[in-house]
């Protein structure tokens, strides 16, 4: 829920309750004051009636109070005076309507009477009505007001907020651009702003430092390398080495170009878990794969290896287009290197998915284990196992999946884009 | 033909001289930013060799430099760096090729080679051996003037041996040469020998000298007087 919505919900509610709880008080109060009034009004009215008969010794000939209707009754003793709300027809509107009553003994000449003033109620309840009505509605009015007026300025206020969320939405530390923005108004939001001027500019600058380090660790390792085989290759150009010599050389040769690749490997996983390839080409997987096809043509011939493609969708995928490339050569590699002589290849595009299967040797060990690092699959096997590795990183960091199973002698490797 | 290196390490710019020199180049070598601007403002070279981490400024401002001055120089960025951007950046102003260290010297030597044909004779230039024609820019090989027909693999490998003539080529070498990064496959050594076998066999079939010869425990050869 947004902010708003969820502040301007809370403060309805609450107003909402306030004022219904005002209105029940003040309409309380109110019926409380008017019935009071209402009650003197009879006394007054007795009072009046009492002060005729002391005065003129006689009933009160007329009604006094329009509306009100006061009888007089004949009784042999004097009655308790009492004071009750009692439902009467009433005869002018020929309905039964509500009274309050205010009964009380007169004595005139030693002659008891009973005099009863009844009146209507309906003269209190409108005037509550009266009352009640436009302070409800000119309460909703305020309410509404008061809302809209919150509403429209807490709009106002949280609008430097919604801006720098947006972009600090949008920052990549990879543009190597820290955020910079407006000065906010509001003391809050500009401490914000400045905290998150001052993380995004660290955020770059580690990024950089880190691709950095990266690259130069690559320099640093590299150079030596290159030093180490250049003198070996000038070594292997002598004419009097010796058998054994000669062995020797390439041996440390081949030594130093293992070493070399697993640095050239380690750095571009590295550079994969530190996302510093962008994943934005459209790129087919099919056009990769079949160009690398090509690429390895000769060496499936040497193997006399068949290959069958399986056409059921040509996808358009999403994705860093080296990285494309590095991940369907090292599957199309892989699945030339562990195969058998006469051995087959099948290649499954799927809409959502490529399958590439090869036959081959079932593997030793755990199946789950086959993306590890380092994982081997034989002594004599020379590469340092890290092309599974790269690939399954390459689709971590692209958000793809990729499975291996084994099965009916088929090694097969499934990339699934999500 | 005058090759000018610029590469901060000593042992590696001896080793490319030593290299370089047995095939005839002059080559003038220089080891930081500052003397290497210097140098192309003043002398015109054939082929440039730019090492782009350098003390004192990047390389990649000499290479504009040489390009600005001679265009006609081929230039080959020999880079500790395989970062993309670089390469990208590297072709972008004018070098004509990027090598990754660490490299083969044979390879750097090969690039050397396709980069002065390519500039000096447009690719039209032949190459003699005996009585095997080899036309590069056609991707032509002839015996006594027939064609003989290779598959492009079997081209390059030709032209890699031709260019590091009565050289040591080391079977890694040569499988990076012809297979880039993926040369690792488990028998690439033995696709290597049949490759070899095959080439050496369809040129003694067209009647040509067999000039490659394998040398016991480090690699092949090609042999010519």
């Amino acid at each position: 829920m947004k902010l708003l919505t969820k502040t301007s919900l809370y403060y309805l509610i609450f107003t909402g309750f306030i004022f219904a709880a005002l209105g029940i008080v003040f309409y309380i109060q109110l019926k409380d004051i008017i019935d009071e009034d209402f009650t003197e009004n009879l006394y007054l009215e007795k009072d009046v009636i009492n002060k005729f008969v002391l005065d003129s010794g006689k009933l009160p000939e007329q009604q006094l109070y329009l509306g009100d209707n006061v009888t007089f009754l004949r009784t042999g003793h004097p009655v308790d005076g009492y004071l009750k709300d009692t439902l009467l027809i009433n005869p002018l509107e020929d309905e039964e309507q509500l009274f309050r009553q205010l009964v009380f003994p007169l004595k005139i000449k030693d002659q008891n009477y009973t005099a009863t003033i009844s009146k209507p109620m309906f003269e209190s309840e409108d005037l509550v009505e009266n009352i009640v009505y436009p302070f409800t509605i000119s309460a909703f009015i305020a309410m509404v007001i008061l809302f809209v007026y919150t509403w429209v300025l807490q709009k106002q206020m949280w609008k430097p907020f919604y801006g720098t969320l947006k972009e600090f939405g949008q920052f990549d530390a990879k543009q190597n651009t820290p955020l910079r923005f407006a000065t906010a108004k509001t003391l809050e939001f500009r401490m914000l702003n400045d905290e998150i001027e001052k993380m995004t500019e660290k955020m770059a600058s580690d990024y950089r430092n880190l691709k950095e380090f990266t690259e130069n660790a690559s320099h640093e390792m590299q150079t030596p390398l290159a030093i180490i085989r250049s003198k070996m290759e000038l070594m292997i150009q002598s004419e009097n080495l010796t058998a054994g010599q000669a062995e020797t050389i390439m041996e440390m040769f081949t030594s130093i170009t293992r070493l070399s690749k697993l640095n050239e490997s380690l750095l571009l996983l590295a550079k994969i878990e530190n996302r510093q390839f962008p994943g934005n080409e459209s790129v087919k997987s099919e056009d990769i794969i079949n160009r690398k096809l090509g690429y390895y043509e000769d060496m499936i011939n040497f193997r006399k290896l068949s290959v069958e493609k399986i056409h059921n969708a040509s996808p358009q995928i999403i994705m860093n287009a080296y990285l494309a490339d590095i991940l369907f050569s090292n599957l199309i590699h892989n699945a030339i290197k562990h195969n058998l002589n006469d051995g087959k290849i099948i290649i499954e595009f799927n809409s959502d998915s490529v399958v590439i299967s090869n036959t081959g040797n079932r593997p030793s060990g755990d199946p789950e284990d086959m993306f590890r690092r380092f994982r081997k699959e034989s002594a004599s096997n020379d590469s340092a196992g890290l092309g599974l590795a790269i690939s399954k990183k390459i689709c971590e960091a692209t958000g793809f999946g990729i499975t291996y199973k084994y099965n009916e002698n088929l090694h097969k490797i499934t990339v699934f884009f999500k | 033909m005058k090759i000018f290196l610029v590469e901060d390490e000593t042992a590696l710019g001896e080793s490319v001289i030593s290299f370089l020199k047995t095939d005839g180049y002059l080559c003038e070598w220089v080891k930081d930013f500052d003397s290497a601007f210097d140098k192309v403002f003043l002398y015109e070279y054939d082929c440039a060799l730019i090492d782009i981490t350098l003390p004192g400024g990047s390389g990649l401002k000499i290479v504009e430099a040489i390009k600005k001055n001679y265009p006609k120089t081929g230039i080959i960025i020999i880079s500790a760096k395989n970062s993309i951007d670089d390469k990208i950046t590297g072709l972008d102003i004018g070098a004509d090729d990027y090598l990754t260290k660490p490299f083969h010297l044979a390879e750097l030597n090969s690039r050397i080679k396709s980069v002065l044909r390519r500039r000096n004779f447009e690719g039209s230039s032949e190459i003699l051996l005996g009585n095997l024609k080899i036309i590069p820019g056609q991707k032509g090989v002839f015996v006594n003037d027939l064609a003989v027909n290779l598959t492009k693999k079997e081209f390059a490998l030709l032209l890699f041996f031709v260019s590091n003539k009565n050289r040591v080529l080391t079977k890694e070498s040569i499988a990076e040469h012809l297979w880039g990064d993926m040369a690792d496959m488990a028998d690439s050594f033995d696709f290597i020998y049949s490759h070899i076998k095959n080439l050496r066999k369809k040129i003694t079939d067209a009647g040509g000298e067999d000039f490659i010869k394998s040398v016991y425990g480090t690699g092949y050869k090609l042999s010519i007087q």
